[in-house]
């Protein structure tokens, strides 16, 4: 390798690093907090939180019921519950609205849940489109920057002359530059083939929005359905006949899986399409199985009205390559300590991410300088986009708790109220990270902190639900989401202790600490 | 001669930079969109069923990507600037109709 190609890698890294490391910190942050959404819903919405240990009631008693009091919808989706997911979900559009029936599976009985958006509803989609949703602005600027990281990885390996000794270095107590590059390299090796596989694999997921030209134009539509395993059938306008037995279906789709794979196989995603019409279908599907990470490899679809089988497809090589690679991205198969490690590898993508665009700052700043044009730009953007980011997040989790469940307002309701609460304390950190330097960083740092425990003692107050009490009722999501909030509360007080403003400095170093010797300053650590 | 280009890189200026990250982002995405269009296309030719020619192009588009988000800060000034003409053009011409309708 030739030291200019080095040296142009190097740029790559700098710029693009700089260039999209905000928008990289924001998806990897909530891409984290994905990891666990649907614990964190059950943190968000308490009616979750209840006892599991009774068995389920057949799907046919579960959702008949309700099919007859829907009016109008064009198809119904069905979700049981599952490991983590604790009620069974009927989903459908009425009248252009989504509507959502959840219900407790032992007795049938329906679950009113808070007005949330929750983790799934808005922590999943600020991952992968920041809630852009027009002309899908939000998925092109992921996708940017996540081919963006693709590219700071590659370039980041070539400019590391010692790559396996970047693994074992890490100098906390040496000049906070050289720590902070230490701590950028360490955390950048140690996740590495995570951190090339996760944008690569989400990047596939979303393929056929980033390249509709290639992907879908050279093919019909109906071709491109048909290839995934879709079957698609025009309504008649006559009403059902009587439909036969959903548990029928499933058990016969689930049966000829499990004989194919020699492994109990069970669906997890049930829709009937063309409700209400003489061609109603039921489509079968097994989108996230529990014990394989590659998702989507088995579609049955059978008519409603006498039970035949229309179609049954399993993924084909290509294909299952991609659903694999899909799978290991959503990461929804039964393995905690694999779940865990994601989470890991997220926090450790964010600290990558966040020492990286320090230690940029760190070197186009002098000891004794405020940093000024277009680095103290740079440092709002950080400042407002790590530590701002993780404060929204604390502050959206406590609206969450402080709003009271039954509260509405003509102007606005309450799922929305705490996005609004998000977004003002956001948008608040960067003004906050733009009049005060680099104190913000400390002193954003003391509010996720405050924050953070603030959460664990309002869920505790508002719902009588405390670590303890929820570890002794096996209620482990409600105590782990309890226990991540106090670890980083806990690092927030750290962190605010380690950057505060520091009134006296060392004047020389190796110097003891004596009010002599110090010198006035009112820069932080950090900016040191 | 790799020295001199190393000289030349590190004497970019920001708006040097910042047509190569154009060139690397846009043109990266126009030469893979026309890749992976060209292999689907070819794969459809051969006879491969149309799931698995979709599938094979999604996953031929992050290495093209990536290699030409390399290259446009591997190669020449020059050549980059030419590059980096030819794709703002192209992507002008891409964004027209979304720029008429906002107009």
């Amino acid at each position: 390798m030739t030291e200019s190609f080095r040296r142009s890698m190097h740029r790559l890294h700098t710029w693009f690093g700089v260039a999209v490391a905000s928008v990289l910190f924001a998806i990897f942050w909530m891409g984290t907090l994905t990891v666990f959404d649907a614990e964190i819903d059950q943190w968000m919405k308490p009616e979750l939180r209840f006892d599991r240990s009774g068995e389920a009631l057949s799907l046919d008693d579960l959702v008949r019921p309700h099919l007859s009091k829907i009016e109008e919808a064009q198809s119904v989706n069905i979700s049981p519950a599952n490991w983590r997911k604790p009620t069974l979900d009927i989903g459908y559009s009425e009248n252009g609205a989504y509507q959502q029936i959840h219900i407790n599976p032992a007795d049938g009985s329906i679950i009113q849940p808070t007005d949330t958006q929750g983790a799934t509803g808005f922590f999943f989609g600020f991952h992968f489109y920041l809630h852009l949703g027009w002309k899908n602005i939000g998925y092109y600027i992921v996708g940017i920057a996540s081919m963006a990281m693709l590219g700071l990885t590659v370039s980041g390996i070539f400019i590391h002359r010692k790559i396996i000794a970047d693994f074992f270095t890490f100098r906390p107590r040496k000049a906070l530059r050289r720590s902070t590059l230490d701590l950028h390299n360490l955390t950048g090796v140690v996740a590495l083939p995570f951190y090339i596989i996760m944008p690569m694999s989400g990047l596939l997921i979303i393929a056929s929005i980033y390249l509709p030209w290639s992907l879908d134009l050279p093919h019909a539509a109906s071709d491109s359905a048909e290839a995934s395993g879709h079957v698609s059938i025009e309504r008649t306008g006559e009403p059902t006949p009587e439909l036969v037995s959903l548990d029928t279906l499933v058990q016969q789709a689930e049966a000829e899986w499990s004989a194919r794979t020699g492994q109990v196989e069970n669906a997890d995603f049930i829709r009937i399409k063309n409700f209400q019409d003489k061609t109603a279908y039921l489509e079968v599907r097994q989108v996230f199985p529990s014990r394989r990470i590659e998702m989507d490899r088995f579609i049955s679809t059978f008519r409603l009205s006498d039970g035949a089988r229309l179609k049954s497809f399993e993924s084909p090589p290509a294909q299952s390559t991609v659903n694999w690679l899909s799978g290991f991205h959503f990461v929804q198969f039964e393995h905690w300590p694999l779940r865990w490690l994601y989470f890991l590898g997220g926090l450790c993508g964010c600290t990558m991410i966040g020492s990286g665009l320090l230690f940029w700052i760190r070197a186009r700043v002098r000891k004794d300088e405020e940093a000024t044009g277009p680095v103290a730009f740079v440092r709002v953007l950080t400042i407002g986009s790590t530590t701002g980011l993780i404060a929204a997040t604390t502050a959206f989790m406590l609206t969450n708790r402080l709003i009271p469940a039954a509260w509405s307002s003509p102007a606005l309701s309450r799922s929305d109220a705490e996005v609004v609460a998000f977004l003002a304390v956001w948008a608040l950190a960067f003004v906050h990270s733009a009049t005060r330097g680099g104190r913000a960083w400390s002193e954003q740092s003391l509010f996720i902190g405050l924050t953070g425990l603030t959460c664990v003692l309002a869920n505790w107050l508002t719902t009588g639900d405390h670590i303890v009490k929820a570890s002794l009722n096996s209620l482990w999501s409600l105590a782990g989401t309890d226990a991540v909030l106090i670890a980083g509360a806990v690092v927030g007080f750290a962190c605010f202790r380690e950057l505060r403003p520091t009134v006296y400095t060392e004047a020389a170093s190796g110097e003891k600490l004596s009010s002599e010797r110090f010198t006035l300053r009112t820069q932080t650590k950090a900016e040191r | 001669m790799a020295s001199t280009h190393a000289t030349s890189i590190d004497s970019e200026s920001v708006f040097v930079r910042i047509l190569r990250i154009v060139a690397a982002v846009g043109g990266g995405y126009l030469l893979t969109v026309a890749g992976t269009a060209a292999i689907g296309a070819g794969l459809a030719w051969a006879a491969v069923p149309t799931g698995e020619a979709a599938a094979i192009a999604s996953l031929s588009a992050v290495p093209i990507y990536l290699g030409v988000i390399i290259a446009s800060f591997a190669v020449p000034k020059p050549v980059m600037l030419a590059a980096s003409l030819v794709v703002i053009s192209a992507l002008l011409g891409l964004a027209a109709p979304l720029i008429a309708e906002l107009a």
